[in-house]
């Protein structure tokens, strides 16, 4: 009975593997002899073994051809390639709340990923049309900002190190400002480093997109003692584009930086109308828009407009998500 | 920002160790995500996105401790998530599809694909770092060395996670351990 305790399972697996030293062989295999009931463990053991090889589908791809497929899909533009058409207004908020959907995609990944070190994330939104509608964006209230900044339309996340509910909401006020300033040169984002990232695709459908906008996120990285910089990923959807669009989060870029997403906002290019929502956005669909896009809130948003129905900082502002158009999807 | 730029390669150095990478280890990959998602089309579909999301952080590739541990991991990762994506959708056409299944398979194939779905699902619920190194093992025939080597983990570990495997499949399948004995014949003939 001593020697059967001495024998494992890790040990009658090494012998069963093939991994087992001389000794552990002989060891197993006296062990083996001593018993019907020894030999059946091991067998047990063995069968499944051999079953769950023989269950295994194997893969017959090719990694040379499958080499060649990946450099076709890395030569495909980042912004979109489908074509989509344009239809009723006030859709184009559509694009901004997907793109508002996909910031928080990367902010999820953040959330999720199991490591305590910096790291990068990126999302990626593909294979779904994407469509936004003309209209005007109205909707403003001391989180949720709408203003003309001239021709472009963003999407801007923003991010900063803290999320401290004064802080948040003074920003948001600041990124308008910051948005007509800069919105025509975004700064690139340099800052992936750590690849321990839990990456996701988002799929995004929304619809017609009726005039350019481009999609700007950005971030603020502090790292170690620096000052905090403002980094910005910008797309652009011409009309009528959908496709892909890419974006870099920059959370957990290496142990000594720090970014966080506190802020977004969307403009469009051809008025040049911005949102601005952060998570004190007070209309609660707003608030919970925010909080699904950031990662605090998980499972599916089911989205056809983004309502953004006043221009001034009240509340009682609507930003509805309307099944009747209902195009827009996080998945 | 700065303090970043001396751990970058060149962008022709991680092309061509991207490219490495890629050939090394898709092959591999692929039949990890074969193994969760039964599914070849979309198990290449997930390893191409896996590695698009590294190609865009080429530079860093040697920064990772572990570059085949972060593939393994990822491709998991998102193999679980489409799993359960594809899950939720199923729940709305479940009772669709259970009238279209046809039982029209023999008794001894039934318990078969029975036994073969309890073997996959105990498959599936294994921990993350488990699965991947009996993957290794049962699929690749790599040794424990190679496995530790590939992983960036210990002989020890591979051993202990190897063992802890089987006594998993064991302690669940073991109702069904009969059975396996019968069938193991048949099994084995009707792969062949």
């Amino acid at each position: 009975m001593k020697r059967e305790r001495q024998i494992s399972d890790e040990l009658l697996v090494k012998y069963l593997l093939g991994e087992a030293s001389e000794t552990e062989l002989s060891d197993v295999k006296g062990w083996m002899g001593e018993s019907a009931e020894n030999k059946d463990r091991f067998d047990s053991f063995r069968l499944i073994w051999e079953q769950s090889r023989l269950l295994a589908a194997g893969s017959t791809i090719d990694a040379d051809d499958a080499w060649a497929r990946f450099k076709q899909r890395r030569q495909q533009p980042a912004a979109a390639t489908k074509q989509i058409p344009l239809q009723t207004p006030y859709r184009w908020v559509k694009i901004a709340a997907a793109l508002l959907l996909l910031a928080g995609g990367g902010w999820l990944a953040y959330f999720q990923a199991s490591y305590p070190k910096p790291e990068t994330i990126s999302g990626v939104v593909k294979e779904k049309p994407i469509v936004a509608a003309p209209g005007i964006p109205k909707y403003a209230d001391s989180h949720v900002n709408v203003k003309n900044a001239g021709v472009k339309t963003q999407v801007i996340a923003k991010s900063d190190i803290k999320k401290s509910s004064d802080e948040v909401s003074e920003r948001s006020l600041h990124r308008v400002s910051y948005m007509s300033k800069k919105s025509t040169k975004p700064v690139k984002n340099y800052y992936s480093k750590a690849l321990y990232s839990t990456s996701r695709t988002k799929g995004f459908i929304c619809n017609s997109t009726p005039c350019p906008i481009e999609i700007c996120i950005t971030q603020s990285v502090k790292c170690r003692h620096d000052r905090s910089t403002p980094i910005s990923t910008c797309n652009v959807l011409e009309p009528d584009q959908s496709g892909k669009l890419h974006y870099t989060a920059l959370n957990k870029i290496s142990r000594h930086c720090k970014a966080t997403i506190d802020e977004i906002t969307i403009t469009m290019i051809s008025t040049g109308e911005t949102i601005v929502l952060n998570d004190h956005s007070t209309p609660s669909t707003a608030q919970n828009f925010f909080n699904h896009i950031t990662g605090k809130k998980k499972g599916e948003v089911y989205a056809g407009v983004f309502h953004s129905d006043c221009n001034n900082e009240t509340d009682n502002c609507g930003l509805t998500f309307d099944s009747n158009y209902g195009n827009l999807i996080l998945q | 920002m700065d303090d970043t730029a001396g751990f970058r390669l060149t962008n022709a150095d991680a092309s061509a160790l991207f490219e490495n990478v890629f050939k090394t280890y898709f092959k591999s990959l692929h039949t990890y995500a074969c193994s969760i998602l039964k599914d070849g089309a979309m198990a290449e579909e997930i390893v191409q996105q896996v590695f698009y999301k590294l190609w865009e952080k080429k530079e860093q590739l040697q920064l990772l401790q572990s570059v085949p541990a972060y593939l393994y991991r990822s491709v998991h990762n998102e193999c679980l998530n489409y799993v359960k994506h594809t899950k939720v959708k199923a729940k709305h056409h479940a009772h669709t599809l259970y009238a279209q299944q046809e039982p029209d398979e023999t008794t001894d194939q039934a318990t078969l694909k029975e036994l073969q779905q309890k073997i996959d699902s105990a498959i599936n619920d294994l921990p993350e770092q488990c699965r991947t190194i009996f993957q290794l093992s049962r699929f690749e025939d790599l040794k424990y060395r190679e496995i530790a080597d590939r992983l960036g983990i210990s002989v020890k570990t591979v051993e202990n996670q190897v063992g802890k495997a089987l006594r998993t499949l064991r302690n669940k399948l073991v109702e069904y351990l009969p059975v396996l004995f019968l069938l193991f014949i048949n099994v084995k003939n009707l792969v062949k």
